[in-house]
């Protein structure tokens, strides 16, 4: 287990590192000058000149990136060109507010989306089922800003439930995770129900009615466990797509998060804010990924024993893996 | 040839039988046309910049009515025109998009498929490496190198969909490389090239058209949140996410200004999503469920 884990650990940086190059590169080689974005057009070249000197920027592409790199290794995420602070600072300030909206709507998103998919597939062609497929359909296709905006005009300004602005009770968190689930709830009712009705039509759960074991067993023991392995990896693939959708959203909810640092820091070219954050993002979506494929053990045995170390197992598989070498 | 053009002649329509069945996806093709025949009309039924672009500020936040069908804007500009002239650009924006990542992810895809070995390795090295970004972060990050407008907003959503075509390219390319009537063309003598363009990349289109119709969708909403969040289309150009973004300042009084522009987007992205789902069932029965 642990010799699995620190590998795909070592796996991580490789990536994290190209990711780092890429935005840099596309940051730095694109025409913009941050530090003209920074202080405004029409400021004096000579003041231009003394902030280039300040900021490094008069250096060559790959010693920037070198320098900001080995920082970052050291655990230094650099100094903002924007605000002059360590970005870590504002970084630490911030991304508690992103990850509650983004882990917020994926819980919500497993909570209604799994039962709702289960229950369609168990009644296929009921009246839930149905409701359950127009529903994924219709929140699919809304735009999850647009319906951040209709929740905030009906329930916000109109009903006056929750608070309009501001981050600083869990009130102003209610909508957005609301908004940032549904369209993951969607995906994951329809993964659901299509990976249960595969289940469904398999022979030992007609051999598990045939010999009369009760429905309800039959649903935990036989359809869910062997029906959620899809289920789990789209979790996994939607952590990326939502922490990508809070920039969108606490935009329209006004929410100090990372996702308005995000395109405050882009629009004037902050390299090392903007690599930061990415870096950051990256290496959560990294570890979460890591848990999933680790919770893949823990619902499926024979994956389990792929990773951890039942040698008879693992012999057989090296071998078949020289055979197909060879082959 | 003559055998088998019949036979492919019939595949397909049997095909188009299948998807016709599908009610919801004909609905789709329904919803596809009409926004394709708005956008390339427009100039036909309304005028550019005296209706989407030119300031009345006298009409200014009419409420839905017979004369301005969805109302008017904060500068009296009739929504429903702009809404129209929105449906070209989101139309373009789509099919765009999708030829640049259908076409890198073929080139990219088939090169590491077909080679396999160390070019797969390091193409697909590269692919993770744009993967383990969320699509929206990386588009946020072309864009603002690019600067915004509607080619820049193209090549950055074109580029952030890439690899996940590319993986579907080479997943199918090393499915189908060693089977049978592959190396029945080898024997004949045909090369490479003609191998994976003639006889491998015919075989994979089904998945392909169905992952470009959702692509389709997914560009559209991609945009629209660009612009929304102030890095895509500026106003005055009529698109969607821009009007969300600028009418969202009056919505509390004037909720039409950003029901009409929403209701838009939800519609085509809507429209592309059954067309994807009734061709994936169209096209391969087995993927049904």
């Amino acid at each position: 287990m642990g010799k699995f884990v620190g590998k795909r650990l070592l796996m991580m940086i490789p990536v994290v590192l190209g990711i780092s190059f890429i935005v840099f590169s596309i940051l730095s080689l694109t025409p913009g000058d941050p530090v003209q974005l920074i202080l405004g057009a029409d400021t004096e070249e000579a003041v231009l000149e003394a902030k280039r000197v300040e900021l490094g920027l008069n250096d060559p592409f790959l010693v920037r990136y070198l320098k900001y790199i080995m920082g970052v290794l050291h655990g230094d995420l650099g100094t903002s060109y924007r605000t002059g602070l360590p970005v870590i600072q504002e970084i630490a300030l911030r991304i508690p507010k992103t990850m509650v909206i983004a882990f917020g709507g994926i819980g919500l998103s497993v909570v209604f989306g799994v039962p709702l998919g289960l229950a369609s597939a168990i009644k296929q062609y009921s009246f839930i089922d149905y409701f359950a497929r127009t529903l994924a359909l219709l929140l699919t296709a809304i735009p999850a800003f647009w319906l951040g905006m209709m929740l905030l005009l009906k329930i916000v300004l109109q009903m006056k439930l929750l608070p309009a602005t501001g981050a600083n009770s869990w009130k102003n968190f209610v909508l957005p995770v609301f908004t940032l689930a549904a369209s993951a709830t969607a995906t994951l009712t329809r993964t659901t129900r299509s990976s249960m009705l595969e289940v469904i039509r398999q022979d030992y759960i007609l051999t598990a009615r045939s010999k009369g074991v009760p429905e309800n067993r039959i649903i935990w023991k036989h359809m869910i466990k062997n029906g959620i392995l899809p289920v789990v990896t789209i979790v996994g693939m939607n952590i990326g797509v939502q922490i990508g959708g809070t920039v969108v959203i606490e935009n329209v909810f006004a929410i100090p998060g990372m996702g308005a640092m995000i395109i405050n820091a882009v629009r004037v070219k902050d390299i090392p804010m903007t690599v930061s954050c990415i870096i950051l993002v990256a290496t959560v979506i990294g570890i979460m990924n890591l848990i999933v494929d680790i919770l893949y053990a823990f619902i499926d045995p024979r994956i389990k024993s792929q990773y951890f170390g039942d040698k008879q197992r693992k012999h057989a598989y090296k071998r078949k893996e020289e055979r197909e070498e060879e082959e | 040839m003559p055998e088998q053009e019949i036979k492919r002649r019939s595949q397909l329509s049997s095909a188009l039988h299948r998807y016709m069945k599908n009610r919801l996806a004909v609905f789709g093709l329904i919803v596809f046309l009409f926004l394709v025949f708005m956008a390339c009309t427009a100039d036909v039924f309304f005028d550019y910049t005296g209706q989407a672009i030119a300031q009345h500020m006298k009409e200014r936040y009419q409420l839905p009515s017979r004369a301005h069908l969805f109302g008017t804007d904060q500068f009296g500009r009739d929504l429903f025109v702009r809404i129209i002239y929105g449906a070209r650009i989101s139309l373009i924006v789509a099919f765009s998009v999708t030829a640049i990542s259908v076409s890198l992810g073929i080139i990219i895809g088939a090169f590491a498929g077909y080679c396999g070995g160390k070019v797969d390795n390091v193409l697909m090295r590269i692919m993770d490496i744009f993967l383990a970004i969320p699509s929206m972060l990386l588009a946020i990050c072309i864009v603002a190198a690019l600067g915004g407008g509607l080619r820049n907003l193209i090549i950055a959503n074109g580029i952030s969909h890439v690899p996940r075509f590319s993986r579907l390219v080479r997943s199918n390319i090393m499915q189908i490389k060693n089977s049978e009537f592959v190396e029945a063309a080898r024997v004949t003598g045909a090369s490479d090239f003609d191998i994976v363009l003639k006889h491998i990349l015919p075989n994979t289109i089904g998945v392909l058209i169905v992952q470009a119709t959702l692509t389709m969708a997914q560009s559209i909403l991609a945009v629209a949140s660009l612009s929304f969040v102030g890095l895509g289309i500026a106003p005055p150009t009529p698109e969607w996410g821009s009007m969300l973004s600028t009418g969202k300042e009056f919505m509390r009084q004037y909720p039409h200004l950003v029901t009409y522009p929403g209701l838009a987007i939800m519609f085509a992205v809507l429209s592309f999503n059954l067309m994807g789902d009734g061709l994936r069932d169209a096209l391969d029965p087995r993927m049904k469920n």
